[in-house]
């Protein structure tokens, strides 16, 4: 078929659940994606390359020759890195996105995180605005995508809204996460458990979580991790409107007389115009905002959507600030995902900084990753003392940790490199800029009671990774098309639409104005449901028993 | 071959001392040295990092030095950014030699057995 109603860029989290919204309304829907269809068998298990430590490589894509960033460091240097390097800001590439590999912790914003502007006052030189839309505009697409994607969970804070209960009961609580309850609880701290996108029971025709150790970073050996491929995706097909194409490249938009007409895609050794009636871009914040950029017209000579210099800047993510140390007793029991047990005490209302963020415990460690990264300051590095403390300390081993609200900074930025291209000779996104001070301020803030924690609970040397000013994108990376009403200051409208594009919809991680104390991913596909609905006009009901 | 045939002993014995063999299982016993000469041979900067560090190291007398000796000189180099002799920096050559001793070894399912990552599926 040559022409599509829509053509979406990107099967990741925004991409994917846009797919089953459209799909469902009856468009035809061409979903592609760069990356492949990839499950268990095809990407392993390596310690070393993975999305959790991706010291060789990884196992997604992008291919780690050929597809280039340009980073820039706090000294001003350009370095051209791979996409297995940190400083490459990557999320991963596959049908299904991020969350094929994603720990899957699915919260929502809280209703202040639509309002740090307001809430906080804006600090000098950042970019902290209020979004355009509330909590309560975004309540019932939350809920819709808890129920597409699949959270099992408990019920919430007290420090968030009611809501309806998720489809599924809360994961196995093991004995960290009974430690720390224990603990908060002595200082006072309310807990929750902590919603995973992973099936507790047997759920949407397949299994239950065995509650291994190799969760996060990873694709799912029983296939119990809901990612968009095996949820959204997969229902968007069955509807019959949906094609996929994987190892489909978009290059840029195409246009007549100004007006979106399709796309440009890369797949199978060569090139094709895909036109569409409607276009949506998925590809992830970095790629997104490379792709607006990088198309361009006699209207909008700088790139769609950049005549007001907007596209690409805000990069933000998260800080995360942690604290490690040793219990007594070994509390290891091997009982994954691993995080069970979060606080959102601290998300706001904490004296001198500006927001906070949810602490919790962490998906279990891989011993690779507990010699490299937790050694605490001054311990030898190897010999029989590194080796004794490997294994005195592992099983010992507690950490909290959770990702803090970013004030973004404009110059914290997305560009294309005016020297460094990809295999198809397409220039490059190039990263440069830090986030804002303040940011650093609320790290350190929550640094410290993440410590607290700790210490309630029996460790008595606590130890954290110092933090320090630095551009924070990866993968929870977001922002670069921000969503807003003016489009002096912002990229695409409260219905993610690209300002002066009726056509053409941004479903991803871009359009957040800042970025929760919280993990992003459930807020992408709630807004991305929200945007797809809007373009089509029908309200798009979901509902598993209606199967 | 990455690392010259007169070298090996010298990269094994270093590596020996990163991962001590004790009640549990060292370095050398899960194949250390052969992750690294993997990784060497598909890195040629690397490779040449190694070249020079385990040449000097050689030319130290590593090789003949009882195991205490050789910490000994190994924690004098990890405290030395440069060296009379040294191409490289002592301290970034025993960092990353104590870097990939622990690559190999604790993705290593005997490895993992050492500090009781227990895997269930
Ligand atoms: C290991 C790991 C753990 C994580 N854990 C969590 C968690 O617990 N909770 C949470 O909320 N978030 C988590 N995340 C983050 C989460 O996965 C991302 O926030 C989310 O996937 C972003 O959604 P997106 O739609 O913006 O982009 P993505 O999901 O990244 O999707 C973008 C897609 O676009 C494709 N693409 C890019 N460029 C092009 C192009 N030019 N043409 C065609 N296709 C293209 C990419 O291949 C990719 O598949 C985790 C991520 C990782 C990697
Ligand atoms: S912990 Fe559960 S959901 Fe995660 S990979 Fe293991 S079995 Fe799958």
């Amino acid at each position: 078929m040559s022409h599509w109603d829509v053509v979406i860029a990107g099967a990741g989290a925004g991409g994917g659940v846009a797919a089953y919204v459209l799909a469902a309304a009856g468009k035809r829907v061409l979903l592609l994606d760069r990356g492949r269809w990839l499950d268990f068998a095809t990407t392993g298990r390596d310690h070393l390359r993975n999305h959790r430590l991706a010291t060789y490589g990884h196992n997604t894509g992008p291919e780690l020759v050929g597809n280039p960033r340009v980073f820039v460091d706090v000294h001003g240097t350009e370095h051209v890195v791979a996409p297995n390097s940190s400083d490459y800001h990557h999320n991963a590439s596959a049908v299904g996105g991020g969350t094929v590999v994603y720990g899957g912790q699915a919260w929502r914003f809280h209703p202040l995180d639509f309002r740090m502007a307001s809430t906080y006052g804006s600090p000098s030189g950042s970019s902290l605005e209020d979004w355009p839309i509330s909590y309560d505009d975004l309540a019932p697409y939350y809920e819709l995508a808890e129920w597409l994607v699949g959270v099992a969970g408990g019920p919430p804070s007290s420090q968030m809204p009611e809501r309806r209960g998720y489809p599924m009961p809360a994961h196995v609580l093991h004995r960290k996460g009974r430690a720390l309850r224990a603990a908060a609880e002595k200082m006072g701290w309310e807990t929750q458990s902590v919603p995973l996108l992973m099936n507790s029971v047997p759920w949407d025709g397949r299994a239950a979580c065995s509650n291994c150790q190799q969760c996060v970073g990873f694709a799912c050996p029983v296939d119990a991790k809901n990612g968009t491929q095996n949820t959204a995706i997969r229902r968007a097909i069955e509807t019959g409107n949906c094609r996929v194409w994987d190892q489909a490249v978009a290059s840029s938009l195409s246009f007549e007389a100004g007006r979106v007409t399709g796309l440009r895609v890369f797949r199978c050794g060569s090139w094709h115009e895909i036109k569409a009636d409607a276009v949506v871009l998925a590809c992830g914040a970095i790629e997104t905002a490379r792709l607006l950029l990088h198309s361009r017209t006699a209207q909008e000579p700088n790139g769609v959507g950049n005549n007001s210099d907007q596209v690409g800047r805000h990069l933000q993510g998260h800080y995360y600030p942690n604290a490690f140390g040793q219990t007594d007793e070994p509390l290891w029991d091997g009982i994954g995902p691993g995080p069970t047990t979060a606080t959102l005490d601290f998300n706001h209302g904490n004296d001198g900084v500006i927001g906070g963020g949810l602490l919790a415990d962490d998906f279990v460690m891989l011993p690779i990753i507990f010699a490299k990264w937790w050694r605490p300051p001054g311990a030898p590095a190897w010999g029989q003392a590194n080796k004794d403390w490997m294994r005195e300390g592992y099983r010992r081993s507690l950490m909290v940790t959770g990702p803090v609200h970013e004030i973004p900074s404009p110059d914290s930025r997305v560009e294309l490199s005016s020297r460094v291209t990809d295999r198809f000779g397409i220039p490059v996104a190039r990263l440069s800029g830090t986030t804002h001070p303040e940011t650093v301020r609320t790290a350190e803030f929550m640094e410290a009671r993440a410590k607290d924690w700790l210490r309630a609970a029996g460790v008595r040397e606590v130890w954290s990774k110092p933090q320090a000013l630095r551009l924070s994108a990866g993968q929870h990376q977001a922002g670069t098309c921000r969503m807003g009403v003016d489009p002096a200051t912002s990229v695409v409208d409260p219905w993610g639409r690209v300002h002066g594009h009726e056509n053409l919809v941004i479903a991803d991680g871009s359009v957040h104005v800042t970025n929760g104390g919280f993990n992003p991913v459930l807020t992408i596909m709630a807004l991305a449901w929200r945007s797809a609905e809007r373009l089509v006009g029908v309200n798009v009901e979901f509902s598993p028993l209606s199967d | 071959m990455a690392v010259a045939d007169d070298l090996r002993e010298t990269l094994r014995g270093a590596l020996d001392r990163m991962i001590p063999a004790d009640d549990d299982p060292g370095a050398l016993d899960l194949d250390c040295d052969r992750f690294v000469l993997e990784l060497l041979d598909s890195d040629a900067e690397l490779a040449a990092f190694y070249e020079n560090g385990l040449r000097n190291l050689h030319a130290e007398g590593f090789d003949s030095l009882p195991p205490d000796e050789k910490d000994r000189l190994l924690s004098e180099l990890e405290s030395c950014s440069s060296r009379d002799g040294w191409a490289v920096s002592p301290s970034a050559f025993v960092e990353a030699m104590a870097q990939h001793a622990m690559e190999g070894f604790y993705t290593h399912p005997k490895g993992w057995q050492t500090v009781g990552f227990e895997v269930t599926l």
